[in-house]
């Protein structure tokens, strides 16, 4: 278990857990909710956002919020 | 058929949005955002809305009146167009105007992408929960083949208990089943199924935010999961890659010495097609032959024929300020051109899907001034219209931010009427070191501007969360379309706002007042500015509209220094925006807060001038 902002570009993961209510109520409407499968597609540097991919959709997200996502990376996981 | 965007529309609380008052029943086109729901619109009523391929093209509701029925049995309904939401509450102004439209619209029509079904359906069933008659319009069905999916409406319309129309809006595709279902569910006000555990006050506990909030999203999140997987199918040759190249091209744009790259070239290629192309070629063409050498002697000869040519109303009509030559040499000749270019150039990166790349990678910088990369949108489209930016700034999140945004906008970014001015000015005001010393004191001034309001300003801003939509060819209909309103948008704004300016100039040169202006001025023209005294007129045109007061400086700029060219176009950017702007930033931010930004503006303008003219000149920087 680890958080998303320690993922890096290319890496597969499954959402755990999100650890402020008020950015996981956000982050559930965009269907980025526990058990959801994300790919990490880029990772800006310098602290920038990272792009992960969800489902079909492309989703950029601020540093702060990746750090409050508890992610399980997952080795061989394909995604959809 | 008549259309109303109401800027001032974002609701009070306690006050009726204006918009939403109508006798007939309202529909209310709802979903998340950048899925289609302005195209739609227009398919259905044929009122162009604004449409963009970023997420929060639309802040705004847009309405239209629309016939449903036979001809025989017509019934009149309004439609209205709101911004996209991912579901219902009130995490900014967008949402709050969404909600507002949303909850009081006799029907709902819930506009979902095909590709993206499960995301989508959170919002669905939000709203069949909060009770609200709606009817389903699934768009995007050629993407949903494209790649290689197939979705079984009948099941999901069955699960949903909600009418479901299979549309591709942007083809015109199941527009007319849409609508004979549309009448029907507005008779029949089909509410759906609530999913378990639903109870009657659902929505003051969702929208008003609650603990019990996040574990009611969860179980809506689980119900929709099993739903999605029960209708998506994957088609047996597995998945195919709809739009390859644009997957591709998007991820490329994500690198930062790529998309470094991508955006200087497309600054070159604005450089290249306004400021060479346009600004310079085309109207030196219209200035010298067609105005100077045609049109304004044609005008001059037609009035002197009917008003003796040393009468003061000749003067003040065609003389050396004359109302009625100045304003077809600058609108026709100069603006109206440059306006155009501009508007077609900015189109065509709103619609590709390049602005929300360029959001992620200038995150960072945004961060540094309490914005976030989303903000660059608002910045881009102030590079077109500063009046229209400023309303835009409602996708940002909070308050702050659009206090950060707006008064960055009034002040450090130069508008497409003022940049094209400038563009053809700049070959007078040192060239690529004028503008390498204009961008960097306008950089500079953001920086500062920013870091102080980031500073003082209380509370903390968001960080970035944006979808990214496809990389797509934009369509030349929309480009055209959108292009074409906006551009005369801006000449019937324009017009006479600048033949009432030069009206007052005219009057005042006539009169003498002018001189006595000048001669009032002087301290801060000559004085601090180091200009000719009569750059006041500039000045005084620049109040009225920044762009008028640039092209003011055409005529005065060959008896001036390239450096007092460069102070006089840098002062008049930093400047009071143009009337209209003003108007906008006053409802947008309200009174005290207008004020403040206006008044920064002028003090920051003339100190900057006053810096760059002295310092300029010590340095000898051109």
């Amino acid at each position: 278990m680890t958080t998303l902002d320690f993922l890096s570009a290319g890496q597969n993961a499954e959402v755990c857990n999100i650890l402020d209510s008020a950015i996981a109520s956000q982050l559930m409407r965009l269907g980025l909710s526990p058990g959801a499968k994300i790919q990490v597609l880029s990772k800006t540097p310098a602290g920038g956002p990272m792009v992960i991919q969800l489902h079909q959709a492309e989703i950029a997200l601020g540093r702060a919020y990746s750090k409050k996502i508890e992610v399980s990376p997952l080795e061989h996981a394909r995604i959809a | 058929m008549s259309t109303h965007v109401l800027p001032d529309s974002a609701p009070v609380q306690g006050q009726p949005d204006p918009a939403l008052t109508s006798q007939h029943p309202k529909l209310v086109l709802a979903g998340n955002p950048n899925i289609g729901k302005s195209v739609l619109f227009q398919a259905l009523c044929g009122v162009y809305a604004d449409v963009s391929n970023f997420p929060g093209t639309t802040v705004d509701l847009t309405r239209s009146e629309f016939t449903l029925g036979t001809f025989q049995n017509p019934v009149k309904t309004t439609l209205i167009d709101s911004p996209g939401v991912y579901g219902l509450s009130r995490f900014n102004d967008e949402e709050r105007v969404a909600e507002s439209a949303i909850m009081s619209a006799d029907l709902v029509i819930n506009v979902i992408a095909a590709p993206t079904l499960e995301r989508d359906l959170f919002l669905t069933q939000q709203l069949i929960d909060f009770g609200l008659p709606l009817i389903i319009a699934l768009n995007q069905m050629d993407a949903l083949a494209q790649s290689g999916r197939t979705i079984d409406i009948e099941q999901l319309s069955k699960r949903l208990n909600v009418p479901i129309i299979a549309i591709t809006a942007t083809e015109n595709a199941g527009i007319e089943t849409l609508k004979e279902a549309i009448a029907q569910a507005l008779r029949q006000k089909p509410k759906g199924r609530a999913m378990p555990g639903v109870i009657a006050n659902q929505q003051t506990l969702e929208t008003e935010g609650s603990s019990d909030q996040l574990k009611i999203y969860g179980l809506r999140r689980q119900y929709l999961s099993q739903i999605t997987q029960a209708v998506l199918s994957q088609s047996a040759q597995g998945q195919t890659q709809g739009n390859a190249l644009g997957k591709h091209l998007g991820r490329w744009l994500l690198n930062p010495a790529i998309g470094a790259m991508a955006m200087i070239l497309v600054l070159l290629a604005l450089y290249q097609v306004v400021g060479v192309w346009i600004a310079g070629d085309l109207v030196n063409f219209l200035e010298s032959t067609v105005m100077l050498g045609w049109l304004v002697p044609f005008l001059q000869n037609t009035i002197g024929a009917v008003i003796s040519q040393d009468s003061l109303v000749y003067q003040i009509l065609a003389g050396e300020f004359g109302v009625v030559t100045l304003s077809f040499q600058y609108i026709v000749g100069v603006l109206f051109p440059l306006v155009l270019g501009f508007y077609a150039y900015l189109s065509i990166l709103e619609d590709c899907g390049y602005l929300p790349r360029l959001a992620v990678l200038m995150d960072g910088l945004l961060s540094r001034v309490g914005l976030n990369g989303r903000a660059i949108i608002p910045m881009i489209l102030g590079l077109g219209c500063v009046t229209m930016a400023t309303v835009s700034t409602r996708m940002l999140n909070s308050s702050r931010e659009r206090t950060i945004a707006a008064a960055l906008l009034a002040i450090t970014i130069p508008c497409s009427a003022q940049l094209g001015v400038i563009m053809g000015l700049m070959a007078v005001a040192g060239g690529l070191r004028g503008w390498l010393l204009f961008l960097g004191v306008l950089a500079g001034v953001f920086g500062l501007m920013g870091t102080v309001l980031n500073l003082i300003l209380p509370g903390q801003s968001s960080a970035m969360i944006m979808d990214l939509p496809p990389i797509r060819l934009p369509k030349l209909k929309n480009v055209a379309q959108k292009t074409w309103i906006r551009t005369k948008g801006f000449v019937l704004e324009a017009a006479p706002i600048f033949a009432i300016g030069s009206l007052a100039v005219s009057l005042l040169h006539a009169t003498g007042g002018l001189a006595l202006a000048q001669k009032w001025l002087e301290p801060v023209t000559m004085g601090m500015l180091k200009l000719p005294a009569e750059t006041a007129q500039v000045f005084v045109m620049g109040m009225v509209r920044r762009d008028f007061g640039v092209a003011g400086l055409y005529a005065l700029s060959k008896q001036m220094s390239a450096l007092q060219v460069l102070t006089c176009l840098i002062t008049i950017t930093l400047f009071v925006p143009c009337l209209a702007s003003a108007a906008v930033l006053w409802k947008e931010r309200g009174r005290l807060e207008a004020a403040a930004i206006l008044a920064g503006s002028w003090a920051g303008a003339f100190l900057v001038g006053a810096l760059v003219a002295h310092l300029g000149a010590l340095l000898s920087l051109i």
